[in-house]
Formats: C-alpha cells, structure tokens, sequence
C-alpha cells in the first residue's frame, strides 16, 4: 500500500494529535490541519469516486476551487476535505450514493 | 455562405424553429434554418424542462399539450441522439389551504371538457416524493403522463436529424429583413446572405415581433423573464416534474406583480436538480439578481429541508415569449403570403415545441392540420394587442 | 441593505495593501476574503494550531508576507475586515453578494475592487485525474502551510522558477524528489532570467540558493523534459516523462518511464476573473499573463466606472506587483472618493509606478517563460478527461468540434464541459487553447465560459438563510 504522504515536523510545532473518523476507521489529525491533509498523511489518497464512470479522485487544486476533493464531513454532503479544517472527533465518509441512475 | 434558395425559411433555432424544421425535413422539403444565436441559446436552454399537462387549461391548450406530450413521445423513437426524455409523472402539490379553491375549479373544468386529473391525498404525495415537506403537502395533483426532458439535448438531437434529412442550419447567423412584394414573401436577407424562397416560418419566439415587424406585422409577444437555479449532481431524488400550486394561482393572478416565485422541481438524468422558479418582467434582461435567486432557494428548502446543504452551481435565467392569452401563435398571417407564426410559446415552449413543428409541417404540406388550430392566429388580437 | 464606501474583495497581497492606503486615507474599508487567515495564496498564513518555530526556515516570501499583514493589523479598527466570507455574484454593479456566517446577504459599494487572484493552469494529459497528481500550488499549500509531503517520491512537471521555490521547500521539509522537469530551457539563460524574475539581488541570491540546494539534494533538473502520462490503479504509481522540442512537443523515443507517487504540475497561473466578467467590465486574452484579464487604466480601473482589478487576478505578475498595484487602487478609489485631491494621489501613486516600472521592466522575461507552448495542449489523447466534473473526454469534444461548433459556449451546451461544479475552471482554459489550436481561431474567436452566480457553489440552505427582500412592485 503507499503511503500517500508523511507529516513533517522541522520549523512548526503542533499542538496535541486528536482522533478524527474516516468511514468508521480512526486516524491521526492536528489542529490547523485540513482533512484533506489529515487524510493524506494517513496514506489515504482516493477522496471519492466519480458519477459516471466511478473513477478515483483525490486532492488536485488544493485552494478549494476545483470540487474534486468534496467528501461527507459531520453529514455535510459536498464538503470540501482541502478548506475544511480536521476537529476532534469529525466524521468523514465517502460518497457512496452518487452513481448515476441509468436513463 | 447562405444557400441561394430554399422552400421554406425557419427563422429561429430554439425547440420550436428545431421541430419545424425537422418535420419539414422529414417530409422532403427544402429548408434552411436561421439561428441568429448559438444552439438552445435562449429560451429553449434556459427553462424548467418540463414536458406536462397537469396545469393546462381547457380547450385547445389542454389538447395542444396532449397532442405534444404524443409527439415527444414520436421523437424518443425517431429520434437516432437521446434527449433524456422521462415520464416520471407529474405533481402539482396543494401546498396552503387557500390554494384549494383554485385546484378544485381546475379540475372541474377539466374533467368537463374530457380531460380529467387524478387527487391524491397528502399520504400518497409523501409516498411518490419522500423527501418533501409534509408541513407543505396537503395533497396533489397527479399525472403519469407527464415528465422532464433535456431541451438543450432535444434540440440538438432535432438539428442533427434534420441534418442527415437534408436540411441546412445556419447559426450565428442573422437575419436583417423579409424581402415581399405583391403582398408575398421573396426571400430572406441574413448577415451572410440572401436566400430566395416563397415562404418563412416565424419561430423567433421572444424576438417573434422583431421579425414579423419586417413585413409590417406587429406580434403582440412581450420577453417575460423566469429564472431557475441549478444544484450539484445527487443520487436519485426527485423523480417527478414536481410543480407548486402557487404557480397556478400566480398564474391566474396574471405574473403582474413584481418579482414572484413559485415551487418547481425537477432532476435531470445528470443528476442535476433543476429547482425555481422566479419570474419578473425584466425587459430583454436575462441576469438573474440576488433576490430571485435567494427567494427561489426559500421556496425550495421549504418545500424539501433536505436542500438545505445541496449546493447551487448555477444559475440562469431567459425571458419567454409571452401572449396575453398564455397561448401560443401558430398559422398564416392576413395580407401578407407565405408567412406563417410559430412563436409566443410563453413558459411552454418544450412541452409544446414538438408540437407546434408537426402542426406547422402539416398546415405547410397538406393545408390542414390533424386537428383545428384556427383559433390559435395571429388574427386573434385585436390591434392592442388583446385576444 | 448593507452598504460600505470601498469593498474589496480577496485578501491576498493586492487587496491587503489597497485597503490600508484607502483606510490611511480615511476610507471606510470593507475587506472581505473567503479563508480562515488573509494573505491568500502567496502569504498564506499557517493555521491556528501551528507554531512557527523557526520563521528563517521559511523562506522570504513568508518573512515579506508576515511583514505585510503586521502593517495591516496596526490598521486594525479602521478596516472592516470579513474572512471566511465567500463573495458569490455581483449585481447591478452596485452590489455584491456575500455568503457568510451561514447566511447570504448584500453589501452595497460605492467603489470595489477585486483582487481574486489566479490558479494553477490546468493541463490535461492520460492520467491527470488519479490521485497523487496535484498542482504546485496545492502541493505547496500542503508542504509550507500544512507541513504534509505529498508522496513519497516525487515529480515536479512545468515550467518556470517557481518550481524551484517548491522543489526546494519539499527538500528542506525532508521530501524526495526523483526530478524536476522544466519543459523550456530557462536556465540556459539563468542569470538574466533570475534578475528579470525575482527583480533584486535579494531574490537573486535566494535563487541561486534553490538551484544549489536542488544541486547538492542531487535532484536532477531536466530541461526541456515534460510528463506525458501518469499511470496508477487508484493512485500514481508511475509516469511517463519525454523530451520536447521547442514546441514542447515530446518526442515518443525518447519516452522513459520513473516511478513515482506524487507528481506536482506546474505551468503557470490563471486568473481569477469571475467577478470582472460578471460585472460586465471588458476583457481581453493574454496567455503570457493568464489568459483572459480585464483592461485597465493606469489607475488600476476597469471599464465599468468603479470597479478596479489588481493582482494576479488581473494579469499574473507575482506579489510584488499585486502589492503596488493593490496601493495605487487604494490611493486612487480614495481620490474618487473624494478623500484625497488628484495632485496629493498623484504624489502617492508615483513611487509606485516607479516600483512598478522597475519592475515590469523585467516583467516580459517572467512573461515569456509562463507562455506554454503547442505541444502542451497535444498531450491529452482521445479518451483523456478534460473537464474533470463531467468526465468529458477528448473524443467526445472533438465529435462537438465537427458538427460546425463555433465557440466554447455551444461546446459547454452540446458536452456539458463547464457544467460542473468547478465552474469550468478547470476545463475552460485548456479548451480555449485547444480549440484555437484546432480551429487556428483567435481566442476572442472562441470566447469564453460566462460566470454565473454564483461563482462558486454555496448551500441553498445558506441563500435560504437570507434576510427576504420586500416584494418590489414594479
């Protein structure tokens, strides 16, 4: 499995990691980090799938304008894991739910 | 370049100029379609996407619309491109008590000229639509027969047929006069060109009376601005044309009041939910401002709360080619020959495009249409502009 | 209705710097930005959460932008600063509208201006969309600001010195890098390129400090290189770099493939013109400095009376221009406003333009470097995605393309291109150049996407949340 990313300690200090929910499985975040962040130092690149043709997508723009990385967050559809800032306890879930019905 | 000639002149390439067009195509005439625009550039790209029959009233609008639903119906078959047409069903929701006497009288008078529509009570609403509101939903109005399409997707696959029968489209192209003389059309001269023919079909719709005042006849179409927004694609969650009752009573209220809104819903196959609607009248404006566009996602988290956190991706906005009457101008017009009216299609063009194009196809090859349209000329108004 | 004298909106170096001299002025300043910190993208701030230990480490531009927004905070009470406040439509050019505290409203202005600045070009080539491809601007977020390295071993691909800038953060944060691809020959000519970039021998100096920490790192920097595909199950695993010509055409035998699993694109920037564009003000199509920009006066206004542009969202031109632009809109919307004689602003405005002019003056050099070339646009093959939202391939723009289309606008009717919730962002820019290319068309020619409102998404539940506007009768 990759890994995706590592933290990176030299020149910050960060204050104490806490636990946010990821589709039910815990992983590490700090406070001032994104999700999107939190998620790929984790090792966790696919943020969703896409509509039609169900391919994997993660952070791209990383400034919140190109909507490739909107994931559930606290049951907030469509919220984007690159401008959402990772809090104590935070549920994330991928969107599962999304796959076009057939016309 | 222009054609140097052609049969039949369609100026107009929205759902309506597209089916006259195609049907004329499909029965071996010359035609060329002008477009002064680009594809479903105004009205026909910018609307509700409904194909329905529920708030049509009595008379020769309910059976325009009956004839038209049949004809999309065709179309989904003729048809080689998808236009995602889909009878999901219609809904037009009771939403307040006072909203009761006008649905109660509409279906009365429909069920009296052979038209009836089904009630259904608040329960089965809820059971159709489970996402709605039930502080909204005091019952509906129900029809199985109507549904959405994708009108830009409708007039792309009409072009293209059209196309492969023998017709010629011009877009971005415009026309600058009519050439008459003797009291009868010559040809049409366009920014590109004059094409020689003996007969032009006014399909220009909000634009309706730019054209026919090249002959000297006045139409009397007014731009009537609506505006609708589009939301981020969701699993499947309305699957119904779902309508407000508000609308009904808006309507028979005659639009006049300023900026007003009423419930309408639908999803595209996208996914893309398509909810408004607000109109005013705005002149040739198509800009939507601020307060229609949060008006309408009032009305729209109100009737359905979990819109709440779906996100606007767009909005648009397209005056319709409105009459006084609500109806549109199909047929020849006195003292001018070889000019014929297909405009004035209101906030129904989709749904009665196809329609029209069949109708106008027949009145132009046989002289007679499959059922009478006389009532529906121009000759209606009087010179004010009132039918 | 809300109404202030001076809206601005964007927080980064232009819209900071215009607000303090409009507030030094006496200006009733309202400053409104969409993050959580200003400084936008070029001073981004770190996160409350992180303790900046060693601000040295972090570069001049960190040290420049912590400078900046001290001065702004002195100024504290005199501006009306909004963050997290999202600007989604403009009205009647008299008013914007404003997603904010979870609620929509409209903040009338008298004068506004819109320093959005400009995102990463996007370049579609087989592989774009799989995870681990970002852009250098959201690798650079995630490094400096967020202290997470994107991969493991990674590839820079673009062009220009700010790859440098990147790559040299990454290494110092302890991040490998298998190679930096420059698809020109920049540094042929560093030494003039330097001084015409970084305008100084500060930047010179820090400059030549990238290259050789690049250097001993022994990360090779190939020029004249680009990426052609990336390859990846469910995220990059390999790709595949080639050499160009100076077309920057690659050329398929000399294909080779590393392995790598974050590859970070860097071709230029694009400017953020929703806002101009909405409001109606004239634009005009400059690849070299981002596509289309608005016009301007030397004043920094656009076309529409009281409407100014600044910053990278009116041309890229980095931060140092964004910062005297952004003064001499704040000096000059201060003068219209009746705040400052014209003899006191021209005084003011003068060492500006100085600046500017000393600066520009190398401008072109930095100009030339950004301008991608033809063969950026011919990587893409017929089944690579090039509006990311929609999943619209080349095949299926290129089946629009021969049924007589014309401009972008009948290819966003007839693909659905553009009709996702980036906005056409990420598609747009690369089907301007694409179909020029295609149809040999002028980009006016082409057109562009129109912006709606809102331009960008905002909740329903948010414009629900509105104070309701009295029904107006007609």
């Amino acid at each position: 499995m990759h890994t995706g990313g590592k933290r990176v300690f030299k020149g910050v200090e960060r204050g104490e990691p806490f636990e946010i929910e990821v589709d039910g499985e815990k992983i590490v975040a700090y406070e001032g980090e994104t999700i999107g962040a939190a998620l790929l130092a984790a090792g966790s690149r696919t943020l969703r799938y896409t509509n039609k043709l169900e391919r994997p997508r993660g952070l791209y723009c990383g400034i919140g304008l190109c909507q490739e990385c909107c994931m559930t967050i606290n049951g907030i559809p469509n919220t984007q894991a690159c401008q959402t800032l990772a809090t104590p306890g935070c549920q994330v879930e991928t969107r599962k739910d999304l796959k076009r019905r057939e016309s | 370049m222009v054609p140097h000639e052609a049969e039949v002149v369609v100026i107009g390439g929205g759902v309506v100029g597209s089916s006259v067009a195609y049907f004329l195509a499909q029965a071996g005439k010359n035609v060329v379609l002008v477009e002064k625009g680009w594809k479903a550039g105004e009205a026909s790209g910018a609307n509700a996407a409904f194909v329905w029959s529920i708030t049509r009233k009595p008379g020769i609008d309910i059976r325009l619309a009956m004839h038209s639903l049949g004809i999309h119906k065709q179309l989904e078959a003729e048809l080689e491109t998808d236009f995602e047409y889909v009878r999901g069903g219609g809904l037009l929701i009771i939403e307040e008590e006072t909203q009761v006497p006008f649905v109660e009288a509409h279906l009365k008078k429909r069920a009296e000229d052979g038209y009836p529509l089904e009630l259904i009570d608040a329960k089965q609403v809820l059971e159709l639509e489970p996402h709605l509101s039930e502080e909204r939903v005091l019952g509906a109005v129900y029809s199985p027969i109507d549904g959405k399409t994708n009108p830009i997707f409708l007039v792309l696959a009409l072009n293209s047929q059209a196309r492969k029968l023998g017709a010629r489209l011009l877009h971005h192209t415009e026309v600058l006069g009519i050439q008459a003389a003797g009291g009868a059309v010559k040809g049409v001269v366009t920014d590109k060109g004059t094409i020689k023919t003996n007969l032009v079909v006014d399909a220009a719709g909000s634009w309706g009376s730019f054209i026919s005042e090249m002959v000297d006849v006045k139409t009397p179409v007014f731009p009537f601005q609506m505006a609708m927004l589009v939301t981020e694609q969701l699993p499947p969650t309305v699957s119904h044309a779902v309508m407000g009752a508000s609308y009904m009573v808006e309507e028979d209220a005659g639009k006049n009041e300023g900026l007003g809104c009423g419930l309408i819903m639908s999803q595209q196959t996208a996914g893309n939910l398509l909810i408004g609607a607000s109109w005013r009248k705005a002149g040739y404006d198509k800009k939507t401002i601020q307060e229609e566009i949060e008006l309408i996602a009032r009305v729209n988290v109100r009737a359905m709360p979990m819109l709440k956190t779906v996100r606007l991706i767009r909005s648009y906005a397209n005056f319709f080619p409105q009459t006084e009457d609500d109806l549109p101008i199909l047929g020849k017009v006195d003292g001018i020959e070889g000019f014929i009216m297909a405009c004035g299609h209101g906030g129904h063009g989709v749904c009665l495009g196809p329609g029209s194009g069949k109708l106008i196809q027949e009145l132009i090859c046989d002289g007679k249409t499959s059922f009478p349209i006389d009532k529906l000329t121009l000759s209606r108004f009087n010179r004010a502009g009132n039918p | 209705m809300e109404e202030s004298e001076f809206v601005i909106v964007g927080g980064g170096p232009g819209g900071v710097a215009a607000a303090m001299e409009a507030a030094k002025a006496g200006v009733a300043v309202t400053l409104v930005d969409e993050n959580e910190r200003l400084g936008g993208q070029c001073f981004r701030q770190f996160e409350k959460g992180f303790k900046v230990a060693d601000p040295e480490a972090l570069g001049l531009d960190y040290k420049e932008g912590q400078e900046l927004l001290h001065q702004f905070s002195l100024l504290g009470d005199k501006i009306r600063y909004l963050n997290k406040a999202l600007v989604w439509g403009i009205f009647n050019n008299r008013t914007i509208a404003l997603a904010h505290n979870g609620a929509s409203s409209a903040l009338g202005f008298k004068r506004l201006l819109a320093a959005t600045g400009a995102y990463d070009r996007p370049v579609p080539f087989p592989g774009w969309t799989l995870p681990g491809v970002f852009t250098a601007g959201g690798a650079q977020k995630l490094v400096k600001s967020e202290r997470v390295l994107p991969g493991e071993n990674i590839l820079l691909a673009g062009t220009g010195p700010l790859q440098l800038v990147l790559a040299y953060q990454i290494l110092e944060a302890g991040g490998k890098i298998e190679a930096i691809l420059e698809a020109g020959n920049f540094y042929k000519n560093w030494l003039r390129r330097f001084l015409g970039i970084w305008g100084n021998w500060d930047f010179l100096k820090e400059g030549l400090g990238y290259l050789r920490s690049i250097r001993k790192a022994g990360v090779p920097l190939l020029q004249g290189h680009i990426i052609c595909e990336a390859h990846g199950e469910e995220q990059v695993e390999e790709a595949v770099i080639a050499k160009v010509d100076r077309d920057w055409r690659f050329r398929p035998s000399t294909a080779r493939t590393v392995k790598v699993d974050a590859i970070c694109l860097g071709y230029g920037l694009v400017s953020s013109t929703e806002l101009t564009m909405l409001a109606g003000c004239e634009h005009s199509y400059d690849l070299r400095l981002g596509g289309y920009i608005p016009l301007r006066s030397t004043t920094m206004e656009t076309t529409v009376p009281g409407i100014y542009a600044v910053g990278d969202g009116a041309g890229v031109a980095g931060r140092k221009v964004a910062i005297e632009e952004g003064r001499i809109a704040g000096i000059s919307a201060a003068s219209s406003l009746g705040y400052l004689s014209s003899r006191d602003a021209g005084e003011q405005i003068k060492p500006c333009l100085k600046r500017l002019d000393k600066i520009g003056r190398f401008r072109r050099v930095l100009d030339d470097i950004s301008l991608p070339r033809r063969g950026l646009y011919e990587l893409a093959k017929d089944d690579t995605i090039i509006c990311r939202c929609e999943e619209v391939t080349l095949k299926q723009l290129k089946e629009a393309l021969s049924d007589d289309t014309l401009q972008i606008k009948d290819f966003k009717r007839m693909t659905r291109m553009g009709m996702g919730p980036c906005e056409g962002r990420m598609c747009g820019p690369s089907m301007i150049e694409m179909m020029r290319h295609r149809l040999d068309a002028s980009a006016e020619g082409v057109g562009c996407l129109q912006p709606r409102p809102s331009i960008k998404p905002v909740a329903l539940g948010v414009l629900a949340a509105a104070e309701p506007a009295e029904r107006k009768k007609q």
